[in-house]
């Protein structure tokens, strides 16, 4: 899709606006089977569920609403908060994340209903913040602070532009750049404060990121859902991984299990533990065929087959 | 972040992306990873991030998963981008050894690579006679030439193989891998043979790739940048390479088991492995030294002309010792923002000199006490001077404290006794000149003076 329209792009015509327009209508046209399909055939439906789409919706939103206030702060003249909604959903993976960070919070605050696990302060980092080790300690109470003020944001369907990955970040910027055409110079003084308040270190998936990190080979405990939390469980296992969040947050939700399994193993978490988390994500099923004989190593090759089977590697 | 961490590794890199500075073990993985230092980053998921954070001009924080071919290494990253290049700063530095490879993954990977990197290729039959040869190299023209006249004969007629008699063709695997002379040629070449099967399992001939480990020697052609380096450096090209990672190995075990983080142990072995680390860290730096002093010595060593701001290298230089100034709790006193001093020289060797004295001055400086760094101008000069407060120098030790393996009969504190007299060769070579003043007991005053 985004080709066709590169493509349409580049060509440089009278009739570009068209062909812009057309390949916008085919991309639609495109994409209408494939989520007519899922939303037939897939038992999930909360992956577009009516409040994914309203907390994705109203996240851009907010977003929009930041760059504005940054814009007019910065001497601009505001009012593009309907232009910037046309960029702003084209920046690549900022949808991916939006739409992931809706899934995690629909998964924590389940997982709080269902087995009380504190949306904030899970099992898991309460030992940490407990810890001996100032640093580890302190850390934990930085994570904790940014989780609770996630979970507020995700109340209000919100999102600070400061807790998106540099990459979204940037991209959030240039979308800026082109909203506010005319106001250029404003804008790029208000990107350039936006950027110079930046520190990923800092933010919400920075620090939990950190911890995962710091804590080596023990992070293999963050693999128990209901111990570490949905929060922490994902950054431990993407970080086991090929490190996208994204779609640990997908592989956790129905149809997906043979996934989540196979990267559970080959972040090295044990067969209980993995079946655990089965049934708290999904009470009903059985497990994969296969599973009590899958090996640490044979799991990691698995991994790899189906990415190169995708074409993702070579 | 207020926390201090135990380990921590620094590293600086420029508008480029080069790396120009690095603390061990990073310095050792960008060598194995085939850099150099100063040098372009040579670990891709390095490189990547620091590309990454100086475009957005946005601070990045993330753990990577890096290789160098025996090792897995995992490290926290924080990527502060300043002016002019990024500060790098890894945590949490943890290797483990690769898995080894699957036999069929690698023997393939070994194929792919021979027939990429194949300077001849052939088509052979079943009884491996020559079908077809293609050559890319100039060396190897002459023989091509011959097996093209020679098609339907065996190849091994048109090479020589060493240590092997016999003239007829031997059974595949035994040549598969063989080192192989070609007329011509100069350099060693080996011998891939790659069997074709057919459905039966039958062969139907083969692939034969000759690579070579040495590249086609190039015509000499007078390149300002890679004289210097090249001129019979027997320390910096042949040991220094060799050297280095088997002593940051040492460096990172003793390190691992200082920090105990195989486990417990008593105070004093981990005391004695502090020793080792140090111990490896002096013999590091006597190398990096050794090799420097063999550059600079070198007949045609010209460092480049570049318009650079004195107070700006200053204040990098002051930067990068800051936290091992703090450790000792000195002040470095360096220019601020709005000081500027222009001047000529080779920005990574200004910056090399300014690294030794302030070094020096924290080395040789007492607890919490102060450095200062001071600019002037004047008659054609900027100068550049750093004051410490230490116990300065008679005036003796001021005549020879440039001279080569001068250590004005210290030990045992990490010094080569090289690094003045590089800086001072450094100066004199950029047209500038480094010189010491004040008296025993006022603490040392070092003067870099260079052209504007």
């Amino acid at each position: 899709m985004t080709d066709r329209m590169s493509d349409a792009l580049g060509r440089d015509s009278s009739d570009s606006s068209l062909r812009l327009q057309l390949a916008r209508g085919d991309a639609v046209v495109g994409s209408v089977v494939p989520v007519l399909r899922h939303l037939l055939v897939c038992g999930d439906q909360g992956l577009f569920g009516d409040d994914v789409l309203a907390r994705l919706r109203a996240m851009l939103d907010d977003l929009a609403n930041q760059l504005e206030a940054g814009l007019v702060e910065a001497g601009g003249r505001g009012g593009i908060i309907d232009t910037l909604m046309e960029p702003l959903p084209e920046v690549p993976g900022l949808l991916a994340h939006l739409h992931a960070l809706a899934l995690e919070w629909q998964m924590t605050q389940r997982l709080s209903d269902r087995l009380g696990v504190d949306p904030v302060v899970s099992p898991l980092l309460q030992a940490l913040i407990a810890s001996s080790e100032a640093e580890t300690s302190a850390r934990g109470m930085k994570l904790l602070a940014a989780q609770a003020r996630f979970a507020q944001n995700q109340r209000r369907m919100q999102l600070p532009l400061g807790e998106l990955p540099a990459e979204l970040l940037h991209g959030v910027l240039v979308a800026l750049h082109v909203a506010a055409e005319e106001d250029g110079e404003a804008a790029a003084h208000a990107a350039d404060a936006l950027r110079q308040n930046y520190d990923e270190a800092s933010t919400r998936l920075g620090l939990l990121a950190r911890l995962v990190a710091a804590m080596g080979a023990g992070s293999v405990a963050a693999l128990a859902l209901a111990h570490g939390g949905v929060a922490m469980f994902a950054s431990a296992l993407a970080l086991s991984g090929d490190g996208a969040r994204e779609s640990v947050l997908l592989s956790m939700r129905d149809g997906q299990q043979a996934r989540l399994c196979v990267a559970l193993r080959a972040g090295g978490a044990k067969l209980g533990v993995i079946e655990e988390n089965l049934l708290i994500l999904h009470p009903q099923t059985i497990r994969p065929d296969g599973l009590a004989r899958l090996s640490v190593e044979r799991a990691g090759e698995l991994l790899v087959e189906a990415a190169q089977a995708l074409g993702r590697l070579p | 972040m207020s926390a201090p961490e135990r380990i921590q590794v620094e590293a600086q890199s420029d508008g480029e992306d080069r790396l120009l500075r690095a603390d061990e073990p990073l310095s050792a993985l960008q060598i194995r990873c085939g850099g150099t230092i100063p040098g372009a980053i040579a670990v891709p998921e390095l490189r990547e991030l620091v590309t990454k954070a100086r475009g957005f001009g946005l601070k990045l924080a993330r753990p990577i998963i890096a290789q160098d071919g025996q090792e897995t290494i995992r490290a926290w990253i924080e990527v502060t981008p300043q002016e002019g290049g990024c500060l790098i700063i890894l945590r949490h530095w943890q290797a483990s050894t690769l898995p080894p490879e699957p036999a069929d993954l690698a023997s393939r990977r070994r194929s792919e690579i021979d027939r990429a990197l194949a300077e001849l290729t052939a088509r052979l039959d079943p009884h491996q006679r020559l079908m077809a040869v293609d050559a890319l190299a100039s060396d190897l023209a002459e023989a091509a030439q011959a097996m093209r006249g020679g098609l339907g004969r065996p190849w091994t007629d048109f090479v020589a193989l060493p240590g092997s008699g016999t003239r007829q063709p031997l059974h595949w695997r035994l040549l598969d891998g063989a080192p192989v002379e070609v007329p011509g040629s100069q350099r060693m070449w080996r011998a891939t043979i790659l069997p074709q099967t057919g459905p039966e399992g039958e062969t139907l001939g083969f692939d034969l790739c000759l690579t070579s480990d040495q590249p086609l020697p190039r015509p000499v052609e007078p390149e300002a940048e890679s004289l210097p380096a090249k001129a019979s450096s027997v320390i910096g090209r042949e040991l220094a390479p060799v050297l280095r990672q088997p002593i940051a190995r040492i460096i990172a075990n003793a390190e691992t088991i200082r920090t105990r983080r195989a486990g417990p142990l008593t105070e004093e072995y981990a005391g004695y492995a502090g020793d080792i680390a140090a111990a490896g860290q002096h013999l590091l730096t006597l190398i990096e030294d050794l090799s420097d002093m063999e550059i600079i010595e070198a007949e045609g060593f010209a460092p480049a002309e570049d318009r650079i701001d004195l107070a700006d290298v200053a204040r990098r230089a002051a930067g990068i010792l800051g936290v091992r100034a703090r450790e000792k709790g000195i002040t470095i006193h360096a220019p601020d923002e709005s000081a500027h001093l222009p001047a000529v020289g080779e920005f990574r060797r200004v910056l090399q000199v300014l690294l030794n004295l302030i070094g020096n001055a924290i080395r040789y400086g007492p607890e919490k006490s102060a450095i200062s760094v001071l600019l002037t101008a004047g008659a054609g000069r900027a100068r550049i001077t750093i004051a410490d407060q230490g116990p300065g120098l008679s005036p003796q030790d001021a005549a020879r404290v440039f001279d080569k393996f001068e250590r004005l009969g210290r030990s045992g504190d990490g010094g080569s006794g090289l690094g003045l007299y590089i800086s001072r060769r450094l100066a004199r070579a950029m047209g500038g000149e480094l010189s010491v003043e004040g008296h025993e007991g006022q603490g040392a005053r070092f003067v870099l003076s260079l052209p504007v």
